[in-house]
């Protein structure tokens, strides 16, 4: 866990345009509207003619590992993976330098029932939810993309 | 005036390729998921790993709020976002923390309306507020204040 949280403050100005202030609290804070946030905002709120409108709360974990070399796939090389929620409302999400063996014979489509795959999207099931808290419920399909556009090769 | 937490938490997973080329791949959580090391972000950032060769470098948590009743900025000389006061504070192992506030007010400023007043119970304020409440980026303590001088919008060499 990062040593610090970081906080990103955003406030506007009269005439519409919006800026933001970042400064660091300790990494044991969690809630957007803690106690130390909401005094560091109102001490600005008293230094600035602008209204504080957001915050976001930045917290990071890095995890130990590396990147596999000569890998057959880069980033820009997606899986591309869709779903649905509970009212239905499709959901993609992506992964970067794909591992071959996930692939079909095609290197294009995703093999559903492979067991790596299958704990990602069981995960995702698990886990996942839509901006508006909606759970994410189907996996509908996979396939690798690259830079948006399908290969053919 | 109250902050409003938004329903679900942003999590990103940072990749870093063989190559050093950065990608991300992003989700929503439950609110109750904060933190990036346990549960939920945990769960899916292996599950990613296990079919990525990229390298998972940060697993990141976004919360956000939004003021529900902001009020209105007011009129003043430097009431643009471009006018900024820009305090150098130094953290207990010596590390700059350095920190801009866009439209100050000009109550704030000495009289030559480029540095900041220290003694003004407003600037004095922000640096006992930082020092009870926030750190550098390294964790440490937040010491005093160096500096605390006004940027001029750009183009604007006098005023």
């Amino acid at each position: 866990m990062a040593l610090s949280t970081r906080v990103t403050i955003c406030y506007q100005d009269r005439y519409g345009f919006k800026w933001c202030i970042g400064f660091h609290v300790d990494n044991t804070v969690v809630d957007p509207d803690d106690a130390k946030i909401v005094a560091v905002i109102a001490a600005i709120n008293i230094l600035t003619r602008a209204v504080n409108i957001t915050v976001e709360l930045s917290k990071v974990n890095a995890p130990a590992g590396a990147a596999t070399s000569l890998a057959s796939y880069v980033n820009e090389d997606k899986g591309f993976f869709r779903f649905t929620d509970e009212d239905g409302s499709p959901h993609s999400y992506k992964i970067p330098s794909l591992v071959p063996g996930i692939l079909d014979a095609n290197t294009e489509s995703i093999t559903s029932s492979n067991v790596l795959v299958l704990a990602y999207t069981n995960a995702v099931k698990t886990y996942a939810q839509g901006r508006g808290s909606a759970s994410i419920q189907v996996f509908v399909s996979a396939y690798r993309k690259e830079n948006r556009k399908l290969l053919k090769r | 005036m109250a902050l409003v937490l938004e329903p679900s938490n942003e999590l990103i997973l940072h990749f870093v390729d063989y190559n050093g080329k950065h990608a991300t791949s992003l989700y929503w959580l439950d609110e109750t998921e904060t933190d990036p090391a346990v549960g939920g972000a945990l769960a899916i950032a292996n599950a990613a790993q296990g079919i990525s060769n990229a390298y998972l470098s940060v697993v990141e948590i976004l919360r956000r709020a939004r003021e529900s009743a902001p009020g209105s900025a007011t009129a003043g000389p430097y009431d643009r976002f471009s006018d900024k006061l820009k305090f150098f504070f130094v953290a207990e192992d010596g590390s700059p923390v350095i920190i801009e506030i866009g439209s100050p007010k000009e109550t704030v400023l000495n009289t030559d309306h480029k540095t900041a007043n220290r003694s003004n119970s407003a600037v004095s304020g922000f640096l006992t507020a930082l020092q009870d409440n926030a750190v550098s980026a390294e964790g440490k303590a937040i010491t005093y204040l160096q500096s605390a001088n006004r940027i001029r919008p750009s183009g604007r060499k006098k005023q």
